[in-house]
C-alpha cells in the first residue's frame, strides 16, 4: 500500500473509505502540502463524526465543548431543520484555531471528500491558523481547549451552585454584549489555564473583602470647574473612555457577585477568541479553498485520484466558490470563499503569467515567479480589509463585474459610483476592503463615564459616522441586558464626531 | 496524525436543546396566553401540520447599526449593465437589500421561527386546562364499576359467606371465652358412669355431677356460632373503571339572528373543546345539532354552512340532544356538550328549557354554553340559564373571534386545586 510520487496507481476506488484509506491519502497529501506547498500545520487530529454530531460542531462554532447555554440549543433546532429540509448542505468542516488542529471527517462522506475535507481543513485552515499574525497574537491554539474546558465546568459549578436560572440570565446578557466585549487595539494577556484557575480562586477571596472603588469613592458633587476635574480624575481611575463593554463590567459593575463576574469573562474572552476569525473570513476560507484545490490538482497529476472522484472534487469545489450576480438567485452577499479563491488565484496567475496591467498594478511580485512564497507572505501578514486593499486585482474585479452603490439618506435615488473600468478599480478595491474592516463595521460604542456621585447610571457613546444610527430595537433590547449586569441604569447616547447628542437610550 | 472515532459520542447537544425547549415552552404558553395569534394558530383546521411562534421571548439581542438612513456604499457582483452615474430607485423597504456583510449574523437569526407540530403544539397549549370542577368525574374516570376484592366484611350476602374466616373467628371466641369441649362433657358423664357403677351415689359422684352441669351450663351459653361476632363475608370493593370514550355535542342555534360572525366564534370554540378532548380521550365522537325552532343532528359541513330560517326554540335542540344521548351514548361515555347562541330565544320556550336541563345536566360530564356576538343587554336565555346552579354547567359571552381563546381559557383553567392535586 506504500505510494511513491508517480505512483500511477490511484490510492482508493468507489466512493468508500476506510481508516487505512484515510491514513495512505493523508500521507499523500502532507507530502504535497509540506513537501511542495511548504505549508507549516499544526498536529491533526482527525475525528470521524455523524452528521448530527456535525450539527453539534456547529452550533458551539467548531468548539469541541462548550457550556451549557439554551441559545445552543436553538441554534441547533435551527440548523436541524435547515439541513433536514435541505435548505443547507453542511459545509465541509467546521474548524477552529486549537493545536491540535481538529478535523471532523462526516461518516456519511464519500472517500473523494474526505480527501477534500483533510486538504481544505488540516492543510489550508490549519496553516492559515498557525502563521497568520492576527491568530498568533490575539488567540494561543494551545491552551484553548484547556479554558474551553474550564468554562464548561465552571458554569456547570455555578449552576449546580446557584442554580440554572441565575446562570443562565448572567450568560443571555453577557451574550447579549460579546460583540461589545473585545480588544481591538490593544493585544491581551496570553494566560493558560492554571493561571486562569488561580486567578479565579483569588478573586473569590478578594470578594470577602470586596472593596470596590465604585462604592468607596463617591464624593458629593462640587462647582462645576472642581466637578469636570474630578469627572476628569474618574475617567481616568477608571480607564475610560473604554471600548470593551464586557470588559468594563466585569471589573467595575457594583453589585455583581464573583461568580457573575467570572462568567462574563468566560463569554469575553470566548468572544475575544473568535474576534481573529470575523476578521478573516476571505483569507481564511481563500486560503483553504485554494490549498484544497491545488492539492486535488495535484493528487490528481500524480494520477492517485480514481476515475471520477475529480469530476465529484469539481462539482463540489463549484458549488463553494459560486458567486451569484446581485440579480440572481440564491444572491446572499458577497462569497468569501468566491471572492478568497478568485484573489489568491490571481496571485498565483500574476507571479507566473503577469499582464502588463498586473506589472502595473502589482510591481513586487509580477512575473516573478513563487506564487507560494507570495501567498504564505500574504495568509501570514494580512487580514481581510488589508488583504482585498493591497492584493484586489483589476481582473478579478472585471471577473466578477463589481460595482459600488452609494446609497445617501439624502438622495431620492441611489447612485452607481464605481464600475469594473478603469476609472472604478481603485475606489471599488478601497470599498471592498471597507466592507471587510470590522473595526468600521461594528458600532463604534465606548463607555464614557460612571455618575459615581448620584445613581450610578452608566453612559455609553456610539460615535455616528457616516450618519448611520443605530437600530432602534437590538439597542432597546441589548440595553435591558447591559443593565441587568450593571444593576444600575444605562444610558446611551448616539453622538457625532463633534459630540453633539443626536438621540438617546435608556435602561433599568 | 491521529484518527479518532468519535461516532458512538452522540446526544452532546440534548441538554441545551431541552434547554432550548423549555425556554420556548414558557415563550410559547406565554405568546398564547397573551392571546397573541394564539386562536389563528389552532383554529385554523385548514393549517399546515407546524405551527410557527415568532420568537421574540428567544431571540438574542445583540446592538447593531441601522440599515436605514446615513451615507453608505455598498459592493454588489454581477454588474450588467449599470456604468458610473447611473441613478437607480431606491428599492422598497430603504436600502436594505441583503449587503454583504451585513446580512449575515442578526438578520438569519431575527428571520427563525420556531417551528412545533401541532400536537406539541396542543399539548403546550392546553397544558394549563383542565375539565372543571368534576374531581370525581375528570377525564378518565366515570361511573362505571368493576369489583375488586377488598379484605371481609361482617356484612354481606349469604352467597358471600366465607366460611373459613367465619370458623376462625369462631374458633378464637370459643377458646378465649372458655368454652367446654363436647369430648370434656362426655368424658366426665363416662367418669360419673363408672364411679356410678362401682361405688353406687358416693359423694364424688355428687361433685363430679355439679361439674358437668356447670360445664352443660357453659356449653349452651356459649354457641358455637355467634352469628354477630363470628360470620364474615367476603368483601367487595367498587373501582371506578376509566371510559376512554368521550362524546361532544356542539348545540347551535343557526336561525337568522346568527350572523356569520357569530359562527365563526362558535366554531373556534367548537374547535378547541374538540382538540382539548380529543388531546385526553382515546376516542372521540362528535355530534352536530342545529335548531331553529326545531332541531336536527347534521354533518359538519351542514353544521356551519347550511342557511336556516325560522324562530328559535332552544328547548328543541336540547330535547333533540337528550334523545341522542339516551339513544347511543348513555352507558360508557363521557358526555359533553357545548352550546352556542345568540341568546334570542322564545321567551315562552324558556320554562321547556329550563326543565329539559335539569333532566339533561345529570347525564353528562360538562356543560358550556357561549352566548355569541355584541350585546347591550342580557338576553333572555342568559337570563333564564343564570340560575342554574350546578357545577356542570357554565357560560360565557364571547364578543369577538379573537377571545375565543380567553374564554375557552376562562372555563378550563386549572384550578389551585386541580394543581395541587397534580403535584
Amino acid at each position: 500500500m506504500n505510494h511513491v510520487a508517480g505512483s500511477s496507481m490511484p490510492l482508493w476506488s468507489g466512493a468508500n473509505w476506510t481508516e487505512p484509506l484515510i491514513r495512505a491519502t493523508y500521507g499523500e497529501i502532507e507530502k504535497i502540502a509540506l513537501g511542495e506547498f511548504g505549508l507549516n500545520v499544526y498536529p491533526n487530529q482527525i475525528e470521524i463524526i455523524t452528521s448530527e454530531q456535525m450539527l453539534d460542531r456547529y452550533t458551539s462554532n467548531g468548539m469541541p465543548f462548550m457550556y451549557r447555554h439554551w441559545s445552543f440549543g436553538k441554534e441547533f433546532a435551527r440548523l436541524e431543520k435547515a439541513y433536514s429540509k435541505g435548505l443547507m448542505g453542511l459545509a465541509y468542516e467546521i474548524v477552529i484555531n486549537t493545536n491540535p488542529c481538529i478535523v471532523h471527517l462526516m461518516e456519511e462522506n464519500t472517500m473523494t471528500m474526505q480527501a477534500l475535507v483533510i486538504a481544505h481543513a488540516g492543510f489550508g485552515h490549519n496553516h492559515f491558523f498557525k502563521n497568520n499574525e492576527l491568530f498568533k497574537q490575539w488567540t494561543d491554539a494551545g491552551s484553548i481547549l484547556g479554558y474551553l474546558a474550564f468554562a464548561r465546568d465552571y458554569v456547570a459549578k455555578c449552576e449546580e451552585q446557584y442554580g440554572p436560572k441565575k446562570v443562565e440570565q448572567v450568560l443571555d446578557s453577557a451574550h447579549a454584549l460579546q460583540y461589545l466585549g473585545v480588544d481591538r487595539a490593544t493585544r491581551p494577556r496570553r494566560r493558560n489555564l492554571i493561571e486562569e484557575k488561580k486567578r479565579q480562586e483569588a478573586r473569590m477571596e478578594e470578594a470577602a473583602r470586596s472593596y470596590n472603588d465604585l462604592w468607596e469613592k463617591t464624593l458629593p458633587a462640587r462647582k462645576s470647574s472642581a466637578v469636570e476635574e474630578e469627572r476628569d480624575k474618574r475617567r481616568k481611575r477608571l480607564g475610560l473612555p473604554e471600548e470593551n463593554i464586557l470588559y468594563f463590567v466585569e471589573k467595575h459593575a457594583p453589585k455583581m457577585e464573583p461568580w457573575q463576574r467570572e462568567i462574563v469573562r468566560i463569554v469575553r474572552v470566548i468572544a475575544q477568541y473568535f474576534y481573529p476569525q470575523r476578521q478573516t473570513k476571505v483569507t481564511n476560507e481563500g486560503c483553504a479553498t485554494f490549498v484544497h484545490h491545488e492539492i486535488m490538482n495535484r493528487l490528481n497529476e500524480k494520477k492517485l485520484l480514481p476515475e471520477g472522484s475529480m469530476f465529484e472534487f469539481l462539482q463540489s469545489h463549484t458549488n463553494v466558490v459560486h458567486q451569484p450576480g446581485f440579480s440572481e438567485p440564491g444572491f446572499n452577499g458577497i462569497n468569501p470563499y468566491a471572492l478568497g479563491f478568485a484573489m489568491m488565484r490571481d496571485i498565483q496567475r500574476i507571479t507566473t503569467e503577469p499582464t502588463e496591467e498586473d506589472r502595473i498594478w502589482f510591481r513586487e511580485f509580477a512575473g516573478k515567479g513563487d506564487p507560494w512564497g507570495v501567498l504564505r507572505h500574504a495568509w501570514a501578514e494580512f487580514r481581510d480589509e488589508s488583504f482585498i486593499l493591497q492584493f484586489l486585482s483589476p481582473k478579478v474585479i472585471r471577473d466578477l463585474k463589481l460595482f459600488s452603490i452609494y446609497d445617501s439618506a439624502e438622495n431620492i435615488n441611489l447612485l452607481v459610483d464605481a464600475i469594473h473600468d478603469e476609472r472604478g478599480y481603485r475606489k471599488i478595491r478601497r470599498l471592498v476592503a471597507a466592507q471587510y474592516d470590522i473595526a468600521e463595521n461594528d458600532p463604534d460604542i465606548k463607555v464614557e463615564d460612571v455618575d459615581l456621585a448620584g445613581d450610578r447610571t452608566l453612559t455609553l457613546h456610539h460615535v455616528v459616522s457616516h450618519g448611520v444610527r443605530l437600530d432602534a430595537t437590538s439597542v432597546k433590547k441589548t440595553l435591558k441586558h447591559l443593565a441587568s449586569l450593571w444593576g444600575y441604569g444605562v444610558q446611551l447616547n448616539e453622538v457625532d464626531k463633534d459630540g453633539n447628542v443626536l438621540g438617546d437610550y435608556h435602561a433599568g | 496524525m491521529e484518527i479518532r472515532d468519535k461516532r458512538g459520542a452522540t446526544g452532546a447537544s440534548i441538554p441545551n436543546r431541552m434547554r432550548f425547549m423549555k425556554k420556548a415552552k414558557e415563550h410559547i404558553r406565554r405568546v398564547v396566553d397573551e392571546g397573541l395569534d394564539g386562536e389563528k394558530i389552532i383554529t385554523n383546521p385548514s393549517g399546515s401540520r407546524e405551527v410557527s411562534i415568532p420568537t421574540d421571548g428567544i431571540d438574542e439581542p445583540f446592538i447593531r447599526k441601522s440599515d436605514q438612513g446615513g451615507d453608505r456604499h455598498r459592493i454588489f457582483p454581477g454588474n450588467e449593465d449599470f456604468v458610473a452615474g447611473d441613478h437607480i430607485a431606491r428599492p422598497q423597504g430603504g436600502g436594505g437589500q441583503g449587503s454583504g456583510d451585513r446580512a449575515g449574523h442578526g438578520d438569519s437569526a431575527d428571520s427563525f421561527r420556531f417551528i412545533i407540530s401541532r400536537e406539541e403544539f396542543e399539548d403546550l397549549f392546553f397544558e394549563d386546562c383542565a375539565l372543571p370542577n368534576l374531581s370525581r368525574q375528570s377525564a378518565g374516570d366515570s361511573e362505571l364499576f368493576s369489583l375488586h376484592r377488598a379484605g371481609f366484611s361482617k356484612t354481606g350476602s349469604p352467597s358471600q359467606l366465607d366460611r373459613v374466616r367465619t370458623m376462625r373467628q369462631s374458633l378464637g371466641r370459643r377458646i378465649a371465652l372458655g368454652r367446654p369441649k363436647i369430648e370434656d362433657i362426655e368424658a366426665l358423664e363416662e367418669a360419673i358412669a363408672e364411679e356410678l357403677a362401682k361405688n353406687g351415689e358416693t359423694e364424688l359422684v355428687k361433685v363430679l355431677r355439679e361439674q358437668l352441669e356447670q360445664l352443660k351450663f357453659r356449653y349452651a351459653l356459649i354457641p358455637f356460632i355467634e352469628p354477630d361476632h363470628d360470620v364474615r363475608y367476603r368483601r367487595f370493593e367498587r373501582t371506578p373503571r376509566p371510559i376512554t370514550r368521550a362524546v361532544m355535542f356542539c348545540l347551535m342555534d343557526v336561525s337568522g339572528s346568527m350572523s356569520e360572525e357569530m359562527k365563526r366564534i362558535a366554531k373556534r370554540f367548537f374547535y378547541l373543546l374538540s382538540r382539548f378532548l380529543r388531546g385526553r380521550y382515546k376516542h372521540v365522537d362528535v355530534v352536530f345539532i342545529r335548531h331553529t325552532d326545531k332541531a336536527e343532528e347534521v354533518d359538519e359541513e351542514t353544521f356551519f354552512h347550511s342557511e336556516e330560517s325560522g324562530g328559535t326554540a332552544v328547548s328543541t335542540g336540547l330535547e333533540k340532544l337528550r334523545n341522542v344521548i339516551h339513544e347511543r351514548y348513555s352507558t360508557e361515555w363521557n358526555v359533553y356538550v357545548a352550546q352556542a347562541s345568540d341568546g334570542d330565544n322564545d321567551a315562552e320556550d324558556t320554562p321547556d328549557v329550563m326543565k329539559l336541563m335539569t333532566e339533561i345536566l345529570p347525564l353528562l360530564q360538562y356543560y358550556a354554553y357561549i352566548e355569541v356576538g355584541e350585546k347591550q343587554a342580557p338576553s333572555g336565555l342568559w337570563i333564564a340559564y343564570k340560575n342554574i346552579a350546578d357545577e356542570r354547567f357554565a357560560m360565557q359571552e364571547v364578543e369577538l373571534p379573537e377571545d375565543v381563546v380567553r374564554v375557552f381559557y376562562k372555563l378550563f383553567r386549572r384550578t389551585d386545586a386541580q394543581r395541587k392535586e397534580m403535584v
